[in-house]
């Protein structure tokens, strides 16, 4: 029971590289980095290698898996469990990819109602940005990478940094190491968050040409991720007084206040618009991958589907009213990412390679 | 002596229709033919000539020693008709049927000329013409190769137009020519009077305002292209003949850059891909500025936008309306005039309502540089149709950064990105090499590179022979000292 992708619907194998980045350098990298050094303080960057070090030993997990299987993991759960509880652990992962594309979509929302239009009306806003997805998610997969390999000219964004330069205090690095293992692992709890998106993979291995070469792009792609995440956590700590940082909300858009050049005042219109950059990417292989669960779990069409998974964001999306909403949303996904990333995602692997062994036996 | 048959009926309503009883006292001829497509003077000199001066021959006879290069002994009404319909001579003699088809065809149509469109400074001033035959005789000579393959199909009920397919055997995928075979062969449309029509027709996606195949009326940028690996369509009538696949730098790419040195050609090219986005996102910009981000410019900057901005009554949005709707309109008249009242045009139009705009507050100093800075950077784009195409894209700019500011801005360069993605050129997708990312290919895209590096053909092409010249021939340098 393999799923046959035609194969001009693939894409190269080194795009992976390009999901796993757009996917992690999301809308939460904005203000990802506040809890980890108020947890770690000056330290919160040794939380980021740790938390890499159990991304890239989930990732070498889910290509274990993948590579026995040769499917995506609605085909394995069926396999794995049965029609019944595959079907419904498909439905699960349904509600959790469009409850993500939900928080993306909103917090978007608030970046823009905060540092651009305070006046916007969050419905007008979701209706236009969810008929581009719509747009863009019809082409299908191929035109979803090509918009996550155009947002990586976000990237260049993250070059202002530099700006920053003469703030800076390097003193605030030290004393180093001066927290306890306690603290630094609830910071690497927390950045989980920040790694949330490479579940996706587990959907997207079929629509890779040669998927089994994938798996090294996407190490790259979350050591490149490990990268900027490291460095922004060390320009956030010795630009900005732990005191401060409790006060702010997006220290990632405060940083572009910093930037003048001699025709633009204020960087932070510029910037906080380019988040939308970010936006794309992440809702639109969420909501790609819900599509293909429906589309399997109830043999409809995909084009179908679509149209009533995006009302059905829209709604959610008006429904959560302000920013403790937004929160509140926030915790639920931190809480179902961690669990999937570290405790799905292991626990489905030993429960694999233990049914492999004892089929052997038998 | 004979009546004229039958079949010649339903000529015999046209005037310019012939029928000629020609003897020469021992044999007795029925000669037809259209006045207005044949050669008289072959008629006369060669023809008629010769049958007067040939008594007693048999009708094989005469059919085997007329002295004409394109002949044919036929009895099929069918064919009969449509050769005299393309400018032969019908010969029938009473108690036979078979007819004798002589072709003494004459087009009459321009003489190749220099390239109106595609004007370049350096290089051959050589451009299609509307007959094919010109046409092709022009790119068969610049390529004297056994493998430059010529077909021909017949398009149109009504027209009947001759287009000819193009491509070098050895090094064309085979996939783009049946692509393009089938899809010219699917088309119903009665008339095509123009590549155009067909160019609109077989497009991946004719809803597009992006161009998917590149117009050009170069001969030696068809050349180029065939050589590369893409197929070239001309159409008898048309001075333009179109290539593909191409992809979306194609479009930027004026040929003139391959004549310059390379470093000239690239920067050259780097200006033209600067002015394109400059010309898109120009307009929209001062909008979503002026109207929202106001307090964004620097303070350097800001006196001098409000005073230019202080008279006038309208919102910006309608103000860049007014003025871009202003250039369209002196456009779209320049180009509907002759050449002569169309320079005038531009002078009454540019200068004077310009400068009168101005002093009447309709308009600020500041947009109206902005407005032609980006009409003047549009028509850099050196193919005609995506010239088009961008000077349509900046509306939807415009009303989205009235709508969302500079968010509207990115909103509306996502929509736009993601329909690049989803087009097709033939199949190709339309932004290879930039997407999917084929690095070795990306070398003549941005830039022109020199001629020592083009030892490939470009990958996307997918050709049967990917290599232009041995490589490690050309690469060897002296040492120093050597």
């Amino acid at each position: 029971m393999t799923s046959h992708i035609h194969e001009r619907k693939t894409v190269s194998p080194y795009l992976t590289f390009v999901i796993v980045h757009a996917m992690l350098f999301g809308i939460d990298f904005l203000f990802l980095v506040i809890k980890p050094i108020q947890m770690a303080g000056q330290d919160a960057w040794t939380g980021v290698l740790l938390c890499s070090v159990g991304i890239h030993i989930v990732i070498v997990m889910m290509y274990s898996i993948l590579n026995r299987h040769r499917t995506d993991l609605m085909h394995i759960h069926i396999r794995l469990f049965g029609q019944g509880i595959g079907m419904m652990l498909n439905m699960i992962f349904t509600v959790y990819f469009l409850f993500v594309s939900v928080y993306q979509v909103r917090l978007f929302i608030e970046v823009i109602q905060v540092w651009v239009f305070p006046e916007l009306k969050t419905w007008s806003l979701a209706l236009v940005l969810l008929l581009i997805a719509y747009y863009i998610i019809s082409g299908g997969f191929r035109v979803i990478v090509g918009i996550c390999m155009f947002s990586l000219i976000n990237t260049l964004f993250f070059v202002t940094i530099f700006f920053m330069i003469p703030y800076f205090h390097f003193n605030n690095l030290l004393p180093a190491m001066s927290h306890s293992p306690h603290d630094i692992f609830g910071a690497t709890k927390d950045l989980t968050t920040s790694y949330m998106g490479i579940e996706t993979l587990l959907f997207c291995y079929p629509f890779i040409k040669t998927p089994e070469k994938s798996q090294k792009w996407a190490h790259w792609g979350v050591l490149s991720m490990t990268l900027i995440y490291v460095v922004e956590v060390i320009f956030t700590i010795i630009t900005f007084k732990t005191e401060q940082l409790s006060d702010e909300l997006w220290p990632g858009l405060t940083k572009y206040k910093f930037i003048q050049f001699p025709f633009v005042e204020r960087f932070e219109f510029i910037g906080s618009s380019a988040t939308i950059l970010r936006l794309f990417p992440v809702i639109c292989l969420s909501i790609w991958v819900s599509n293909r669960i429906m589309k399997f779990t109830f043999a409809i069409r995909q084009r179908k589907v679509l149209p009533f998974m995006l009302g059905l964001v829209f709604i959610a999306t008006c429904l959560i009213p302000n920013r403790v909403g937004v929160d509140l949303v926030h915790s639920w996904i931190r809480q179902s990412g961690i669990s999937v990333i570290f405790g799905y995602i292991p626990a489905l692997f030993l429960f694999d390679i233990s049914r492999t062994k004892v089929k052997k036996t038998k | 002596m004979f009546d004229i048959p039958k079949i010649w009926e339903e000529f015999r309503e046209s005037s310019d229709f012939v029928y000629l009883r020609q003897s020469n006292h021992v044999d007795h001829y029925l000669i037809c033919f259209l006045k207005s497509i044949t050669d008289i003077n072959v008629l006369n000199e060669q023809i008629l000539d010769f049958i007067s001066k040939n008594a007693g021959l048999l009708f094989d006879e005469l059919f085997e020693e007329l002295p004409i290069a394109e002949k044919e002994l036929s009895s099929d009404w069918d064919e009969i008709r449509n050769k005299l319909l393309l400018g032969y001579v019908a010969i029938q003699q009473a108690p036979t049927a078979e007819t004798i088809l002589l072709n003494a065809s004459s087009s009459k149509g321009r003489t190749v000329s220099k390239p109106e469109i595609e004007f370049n400074v350096e290089g051959s001033k050589e451009a299609l013409v509307e007959s094919l035959d010109i046409n092709l005789n022009l790119i068969r000579k610049r390529l004297p190769v056994a493998s430059l393959r010529i077909k021909e199909l017949h398009v149109g009920d009504v027209s009947k137009s001759r287009v000819a397919i193009c491509y070098i055997e050895d090094i064309t995928n085979e996939q783009y020519i049946q692509t393009c075979l089938q899809r010219i062969g699917d088309i119903q449309f009665d008339t095509v009077t123009d590549i155009t029509v067909i160019q609109q027709i077989m497009e991946d996606n004719s809803n597009s305002i992006f161009p998917q195949m590149l117009g050009t009326e170069r001969t030696d940028r068809i050349v180029w292209g065939l050589t590369l690996g893409q197929v070239c369509i001309v159409v008898d009538g048309s001075p333009n003949a179109i290539l593909g696949p191409v992809t979306f730098q194609h479009f930027f790419a004026s040929y003139e850059d391959y004549y310059l040195p390379w470093l000239i050609g690239s920067i050259i090219r780097m200006i033209r891909f600067t002015s394109v986005m400059f010309s898109i996102l120009a307009s929209s910009v001062y909008v979503a500025v002026l109207t929202y981000h106001g307090h964004g410019i620097s303070n350097a900057f800001l006196p001098t936008i409000i005073a230019s901005r202080i008279n006038v009554p309208f919102p910006p949005v309608v103000e860049v309306l007014i003025m871009e709707l202003a250039i369209e309109l002196l456009r779209e008249a320049g180009a509907r005039l002759p050449s002569k009242i169309g320079q005038t045009i531009g002078i009454v139009g540019g200068i004077v309502l310009g400068t009168a705009a101005v002093q009447a507050s309709l308009t600020s100093n500041f947009l109206l540089i902005i407005v032609a800075l980006s009409a003047m950077a549009s028509f850099t784009t050196p193919v005609f149709r995506m010239s088009n195409t961008i000077r349509i894209l900046r509306f939807p700019f415009i009303l989205f950064a009235q709508l969302w500011g500079l968010l509207g801005i990115f909103m509306c360069s996502i929509i736009v990105v993601t329909h690049l993605l989803r087009l097709t050129s033939l199949g190709m997708p339309y932004l290879v090499p930039f997407y999917p990312l084929r690095l070795k290919s990306l070398t003549d895209t941005i830039i022109r590179p020199p001629y020592s590096k083009f030892h490939q053909r470009p990958g996307f092409y997918r050709t049967k022979n990917p290599a232009r010249f041995d490589k490690r021939k050309s690469n060897l340098k002296n040492d120093i000292d050597e």
